[in-house]
């Protein structure tokens, strides 16, 4: 049986293991944490599984502050529109780039006014991937907008998500700033 | 180099690629006013295969069968042994009245010695009921070397034709005939998306479902019954069903979470495919019988695409683990995991070849994506397609020797096919909204033979 073997590649998977090993190894020799699952920390600038229950969830550290800000300034459903801004991600990316961060913020601060309001999280992508790929990124930036709208202390039963892949596209032009419009979550009302 | 002799006459699936540099000498011997008049055209920068010469007798009419319907068996016949690329047929009449095409024959028949294969064909017509008996014989020694009779309805005429050919491709190669198999694909009706299929060369195209949503990638069930596909009925992306006999269509998966790209295994006893249901895009496969779910990656990033090996022992997909789309091999019980060596940036959309040894799949280029071949024993992998627009979504033929994929070359995306080594390209569909195309076993089930009551 084939095995595919490169010696090149093979080395240089070891060799990339090897690099990450050492990162993942001094983030927690820096961190001065010996935590009892290590697999589970992910890089910083890698956005947390997303994990979907009921339960609430624990607050993610680095968005701690934010969620504190937006939990004290908690207010009455009368005095926040129900309005829900679109984000947008950059190509083959579900991390969320700093205005989406700033547009999830509001978003939140929106749903815990409207505390009984229900929303669906669409994830959409360009169209340059395949059907099945641009399907599972969709689902990714979907369930981590989702994520950090938890983190900021939106009830989880509010969120659900789904995703459209590339079968939905807001603007049909094959060009950058067509591909960029398309590369979004949108906030539905359920 | 290439010499092209152009065909005269019609609708024959004209991709007469010529086998190997043998062929190639006998015809570079050839005047070139054979060239001409001859209908095979020949490129001598494919040397692939080899094809059998067989000859068409015109066929035996009894009852009601009428001269018109003997050569529309033989043109259906003619057309899918040609398109098994492992037969060159030719039909006595054309012979006799073409003395060029004699000599074509005569040159055709040298590889295989004393041995004169050939096709008598009987038909019958009584009450819209069509009794088609096929005799496969050594005209050399004038021996029998095969003989079937295929019964079903005068409407199913090209479906008797496709078996008999397919049958016969397998007596004089021991391969599978493509003649049966179908594709099926997505196509955009209005707003929504639906599945589609069509025959091998895409004639008898139709609609297959009409749910007025999202329905996305097709795959078929092994025993060319069923179709898999994701459909958005529910609102949320599951797996559907379609059972093609009784039209019936039902749940497969009813989860949270997305469930895509399904894959039936060789054996039809498992379906790989992608779901989100525990929060990540991860590769599940399924137990037919009682749907026992086994998990068989275990990785944050996005796994995805499974294809599964002939022998039903590996699997290979699609991670970004490494941070972007790479391909990837493991067991079918999600170990022993490797990447493949491929020196490509970003690639995508694996289906592993039925006869193992070749993986297709697509790599991003600057226009979108071009189609490639990974040849597992050599380690390398060949670029197929090189033309305008994107190249996407290849699928085997069940004899290995095709590759279907949808394309823009002609401006919007249709399905297309073409051999493996990347000549004779087809166009298949002219909808201009068609990917995702799924190519079938050539397994037919008995009730498609039958009249409609």
């Amino acid at each position: 049986m084939h095995r595919y073997s490169s010696h090149k590649s093979n080395l240089m998977i070891a060799m990339k293991a090897g690099t990450i090993f050492i990162s993942l190894l001094s983030l927690l020799i820096i961190a001065g944490c010996p935590s009892s699952k290590p697999m589970t920390q992910t890089p910083a600038e890698e956005p947390v599984e997303p994990a979907v229950t009921n339960e609430p969830e624990p607050a993610i550290p680095a968005y701690t502050k934010a969620a504190e800000e937006t939990a004290a300034a908690t207010e009455s459903a009368a005095a926040v529109p129900f309005v829900l801004q679109k984000i947008y991600f950059e190509f083959d990316r579900y991390d969320l780039t700093p205005e989406a961060l700033q547009t999830l913020a509001d978003n939140a601060r929106v749903l815990q006014a409207h505390s009984d309001a229900r929303i669906v999280i669409e994830g959409h992508c360009d169209e340059r991937g395949t059907v099945e790929y641009n399907l599972a990124l969709g689902d990714k930036r979907a369930k981590t907008a989702r994520e950090y709208m938890l983190s900021l202390g939106v009830n989880s039963s509010q969120i659900s998500t789904i995703s459209y892949g590339k079968e939905r596209p807001l603007d049909t032009r094959h060009s950058e700033e067509g591909w960029a419009r398309n590369r979004r979550a949108e906030f539905a009302r359920r | 180099m290439k010499i092209q002799l152009n065909k005269i006459s019609s609708i024959r699936w004209p991709f007469h690629v010529l086998s190997g540099w043998c062929f190639s000498l006998v015809f570079l011997v050839l005047s070139t006013k054979i060239m001409a008049q001859t209908e095979v055209r020949l490129r001598a920068e494919t040397r692939t295969f080899a094809r059998l010469p067989v000859e068409l007798k015109p066929s035996q009419l009894r009852d009601q069968a009428t001269q018109e319907l003997g050569q529309r068996i033989l043109d259906i016949l003619d057309n899918d042994l040609w398109a098994s690329s492992t037969v060159a047929a030719f039909q006595s009449e054309e012979s006799r009245a073409n003395p060029e095409a004699l000599r074509l024959e005569l040159a055709l028949s040298r590889p295989t010695g004393s041995i004169r294969l050939a096709v008598q064909t009987k038909v019958s017509l009584l009450h819209k009921k069509i009794t088609l008996e096929g005799q496969l014989f050594d005209g050399a020694a004038n021996k029998t070397l095969e003989q079937k009779i295929y019964r079903g309805c005068q409407d199913n005429l090209r479906l008797l034709v496709h078996a008999l050919a397919d049958d016969i491709v397998n007596s004089l190669t021991g391969e599978k005939g493509i003649a049966k198999s179908r594709i099926a694909f997505t196509g955009a009706v209005s707003e929504s998306k639906e599945i589609f299929m069509m025959e091998y060369d895409g004639s008898n195209l139709r609609q297959a479902t009409s749910f007025k949503t999202l329905n996305l990638t097709p795959a078929w069930s092994t025993d060319g019954r069923e179709i898999i596909f994701t459909s958005y009925q529910r609102g949320n992306p599951d797996l559907f069903v379609m059972d093609l006999i009784p039209g019936r269509v039902s749940y497969l998966i009813k989860d949270n979470g997305l469930h895509s790209a399904p894959a039936w295994s060789p054996d039809g006893k498992k379906i790989a495919f992608v779901s989100t249901k525990d929060g990540n895009a991860e590769i599940y496969a399924m137990e037919v019988y009682n749907k026992n779910l086994q998990r068989l990656t275990q990785h944050p990033a996005i796994d995805s695409s499974p294809s599964w090996s002939p022998t039903g022992r590996e699997i290979v997909f699609t991670s970004d683990r490494l941070g972007n789309p790479q391909l990837f091999v493991m067991d079918a019980e999600g170990t022993n995991l490797r990447r493949l060596p491929i020196e490509l940036g970003y690639n995508d959309s694996p289906a592993w070849s039925p006869r193992g040894d070749k993986i297709a799949f697509v790599s991003r280029a600057p226009g979108g994506f071009d189609i490639y071949i990974y040849d597992i024993v050599g380690g390398t992998a060949t670029q197929l397609t090189s033309s305008a627009g994107t190249n996407e979504d290849p699928c085997w033929s069940p004899d290995g020797y095709r590759l279907a994929f949808s394309s823009t070359r002609d401006g919007r995306s249709d399905i297309y096919s073409m051999a493996w080594d990347g000549v004779d390209v087809r166009r298949l569909t002219f909808k201009g909204t068609c990917t995702s195309p799924a190519w079938s076993s050539n397994v037919r089930p008995a009730e498609e033979f039958l009249c409609k009551e």
